[in-house]
């Protein structure tokens, strides 16, 4: 007899159903080299005898085990779907922009509510706001749209981090000193001005764009052997670095 | 884990695919192959979360020929299997 069967539910059961029957169908492809005849498996219908139950906010389902009665019965029928068919009929994902909701830092809640208004990725929530729909109001105001941007943001930051590569000092045309930062993915919202502090010390940015940035140094920052750099370069990217010269 | 007296839902499939298909009788010049089955049957299922978070569904044919006081719970698979396009006729 079976150990006790665990809930699930029905997204989770198909996608494994579904990664059985291709195994099956693996081993068919693989079957049909050295054997003349080979068949491939269609239509299939599942009568499932099993107990559902809601949460509130989801519908799981346990399989019946023997000696349990009154079981509810439910049929998955898996038909047979062309490549046409699937183009049609699902949405794109993977593309290399996008990001999956999973993938924000926001809470179960939240997320479980974009599903149910079928939005699984940046890109959904980017569409919804081309045709103009209020997110909130079409959550019941469950949504702070606010909180979700920058939940995106900052997930879009990770993607992208800052790297520096090289830091050095240098002289300005009027001989002032400067730190120059060089690297990738550094300032790259140009919405916000990053801020640098160094040795403690609030200190100038000059210039500042993705590869490069200059940062104003004086006596005020006290440059010695060792020599801390923290520089914001937005909300959601800050480096600290220990420069020795 | 699934329990050991199951095999995955594949296994299951695959066993039940029949194998000898082809049929001649030489004398008579006569060659016969299955072209499409349809398969139905009752089986127990054993569905359990693995260490990795995926849905295991453990699949056997009913272990029990006669009535017994501890009923399984039958579930029921029907699929058809049909032949290749690209097999020779």
């Amino acid at each position: 007899m079976p150990t006790d069967n665990k809930t699930w539910n029905l997204e989770d059961f198909v996608d494994s159903l579904v990664v059985e029957l291709d195994k099956t169908r693996e081993t068919l492809a693989i079957k049909s080299i050295n054997k003349a005849l080979s068949y491939s498996v269609k239509d299939m219908t599942l009568d499932l005898n099993i107990f559902p139950s809601f949460d509130g906010d989801q519908v799981q389902f346990i399989t019946a085990q023997p000696g349990q009665e009154g079981a509810s019965k439910v049929t998955i029928q898996l038909g047979s779907i062309t490549d046409q068919q699937v183009r049609a009929t699902t949405k794109m994902k993977g593309s290399k922009n996008d990001i999956n909701i999973d993938e924000i830092d926001i809470d179960k809640a939240t997320k479980r509510k974009l599903r149910k208004i079928g939005v699984t990725s940046v890109n959904d929530i980017k569409e919804i706001e081309k045709k103009d729909v209020d997110l909130g109001k079409a959550s019941d105001n469950f949504i702070d749209y606010t909180k979700l941007a920058n939940q995106i943001q900052k997930s879009r930051r990770n993607q992208a981090p800052p790297k520096v590569h090289a830091v050095s000092l240098s002289l300005d045309d009027e001989k002032m000193p400067y730190i120059l930062v060089k690297g990738e993915n550094l300032a790259v919202n140009p919405k916000f001005n990053p801020v640098a502090v160094v040795n403690s010390t609030l200190a100038e940015v000059m210039h500042s764009s993705e590869n490069e940035m200059k940062i104003q140094i004086n006596q005020q920052h006290s440059i010695a052997k060792s020599n801390e750099l923290i520089i914001t370069f937005d909300p959601f990217a800050i480096v600290k670095m220990n420069i020795n010269v | 884990m699934i329990d050991e007296a199951f095999m995955p839902f594949s296994e299951i499939i695959k066993k039940m695919i029949p194998t000898e298909t082809e049929y001649f009788d030489e004398e008579a010049g006569v060659h016969s192959y299955i072209y499409e089955a349809s398969i139905e049957s009752p089986m127990e299922l054993d569905v359990q979360w693995d260490d990795n978070g995926q849905l295991q569904i453990g699949s056997v044919p009913p272990l029990y020929y006669v009535d017994t006081t501890f009923k399984p719970s039958y579930h029921r698979i029907s699929f058809t299997a049909e032949k290749n396009e690209d097999n020779a006729d």
